[in-house]
């Protein structure tokens, strides 16, 4: 291995006798945008809708549910789809991520971790916290590509709508805060449990 | 009895009309409604939802945001109809099975006034459609409720101040109970069933009732081609009837709506009830039992404010 290496390093480090300068950088350029290029369809095409629902488990369980949400279909005929909400838009982090998929979702998928409706609901509240947690620690990042606070015009929300983003400024809560299960079914236990309410105080 | 008039002289006439003009107890006409701003109050089909449940936050999810000091029309105001037609449409967390048939919401229409003496509230709906099967003998009702202060709760979330979840036909509630509308500090411990049968001491409920912190109802019983009927009282440890009743309703039922028009003397008559006084803000809120509904199957109101003489309530009573 080690004599592998030396001589790899010394190759590299000794100048061509056979090919001009020229041809080796062009080469060069060539083979760099060719990667970059090829690297780019990779990363767009693994962003995709079909290539998200391409596996059994997000087609099954996950794409349904988001196919009767306001994020699929609505008035303005905008779609957002699952990268959008799952995918960091800028370059480092959207790699990281591609890169923590392909030791995470990837090994579970080969393994079969979700492949009936049982398991899926088994898994549904920690996955669903686990996005929860994200969110909420990168202040909605992945929202707030699409929905600013700057753009938003609060006189055209209803009441509910405008007190709640009001406060947003002051409290630091963040879209996720708020906006949980709005492209897939909420956790049953977050809302059909009767859970022993935390408060035991009910006077003002 | 034909005889008489002709026995009347003119001017024991004009005495006559002047006499029964000033002891008419609702003498509106007193009153210029001319100047009195008509506001529309949506009111809603409420299900179950009591003050326990919306100081829970796993059952309704702006509870931190109440706990925190909004009031209910902070969130919900403009969506009253909407609330009430996802309850009414059956299969609801906060009512399973409503009535069949029951609108989601009704469009009251409310003016405030008084004079020298009384305070007055003009209200006109249209009724829904009549579909209560159990015809009770009470058509209609029309209830304001009001506060002066006393009572933290009520200008915060009007009349659920006094909706508890043990109240009859809430989830809580007890078979056979009998739990009419009470106040929270009429009970020893509040929990999310509500307050139960543990009330305070006697002189505690005394001492509340001697410092105004009450919630005061006037209520109009309406029965088509009857006179209305006057409920006047107060809700403290329950529902209680004015012990000097004050409370004078007037009514009619024309083109298709309820014109009624409640009204007391603005000083107070005694115990549990309060003073009206200019400048002085109240919290109101509003219920009307529409098809001969009884207890939670109500329409209400969220919280609103009244002040007299001026100022920047929802309602303005303004004198002559």
């Amino acid at each position: 291995m080690r004599a592998w290496i030396r001589r790899f390093w010394t190759a590299a480090r000794t100048p061509s006798a056979r090919w001009g300068v020229g041809t080796l950088l062009v080469v060069g350029v060539l083979a760099g945008a060719i990667g970059w290029g090829a690297f780019q369809v990779v990363v767009a095409r693994t962003n995709t809708l079909e290539f998200c629902t391409s596996c059994h488990e997000m087609q099954a369980f996950v794409y349904q549910e988001y196919k009767q949400s306001p994020h699929f279909t609505n008035g303005s005929g905008v779609r957002a789809i699952c990268s959008d909400c799952h995918v960091p838009h800028a370059m480092a982090p959207k790699l990281w991520r591609k890169f923590q998929a392909t030791y995470n979702e990837l090994p579970n998928h080969v393994l079969g971790s979700i492949d009936t409706r049982e398991e899926f609901e088994a898994h549904r509240k920690e996955m669903a916290e686990h996005v929860w947690a994200k969110m909420k620690s990168n202040d909605s990042r992945e929202c707030r590509g699409c929905h600013t606070r700057e753009a938003m015009v609060l006189g055209k929300q209803k009441p509910r709508a405008r007190a709640q983003h009001t406060d947003m400024l002051t409290t630091h809560e963040t879209c996720i805060d708020c906006h949980k299960g709005i492209a897939h079914h909420l956790p049953k236990s977050a809302v059909d449990e009767k859970k022993p309410p935390a408060e035991d105080d009910f006077s003002l | 009895m034909n005889a008489m008039p002709h026995r009347f002289h003119a001017p024991l006439r004009v005495l006559a009309c002047v006499l029964a003009l000033g002891l008419a107890p609702v003498a509106s006409a007193a009153v210029d409604w001319s100047k009195a701003k008509e506001r529309e109050v949506v009111l809603f089909y409420p299900g179950q939802a009591s003050w326990e449940w919306v100081m829970t936050q796993a059952d309704h999810s702006g509870a931190t945001k109440f706990r925190g000091g909004k009031n209910c029309r902070g969130c919900h105001d403009g969506e009253q109809a909407d609330i009430g037609a996802e309850i009414v449409a059956g299969g609801h967390k906060l009512d399973a099975h409503p009535p069949a048939g029951k609108p989601g919401s009704l469009h009251l229409f409310v003016r405030t006034a008084h004079d020298a003496d009384r305070l007055y509230f003009q209200f006109r709906w249209k009724p829904g459609p009549a579909k209560n099967p159990t015809k009770g003998d009470t058509a209609a009702r029309v209830t304001v409720m009001l506060d002066d202060g006393g009572i933290k709760e009520s200008a915060r979330a009007g009349c659920w101040a006094s909706c508890h979840d043990d109240a009859i036909g809430m989830a809580s509630a007890a078979p056979g109970s009998k739990t009419t509308k009470y106040l929270g500090g009429s009970r020893v411990k509040l929990t999310r069933q509500g307050g139960g049968t543990q009330l305070k001491p006697d002189a505690d409920i005394k001492a509340m009732l001697a410092s105004d912190a009450f919630l005061e109802y006037w209520q109009a019983r309406l029965n088509p081609g009857k006179p209305a009927t006057a409920v006047g009282g107060y809700i403290l440890a329950e529902r209680a009837k004015a012990t000097a009743p004050a409370v004078t309703a007037d009514a009619e039922f024309s083109g298709g709506e309820w014109h009624v028009t409640l009204s007391r003397p603005l000083k107070s008559g005694g115990p549990g009830q309060k003073n009206f006084v200019a400048g002085k803000p109240y919290a109101v809120g509003f219920a009307v039992h529409d098809d001969y509904a009884e207890h939670r199957h109500h329409f209400v109101s969220l919280e609103y404010t009244l002040q007299l003489d001026g100022g920047t309530a929802d309602f303005v009573a303004t004198g002559k």
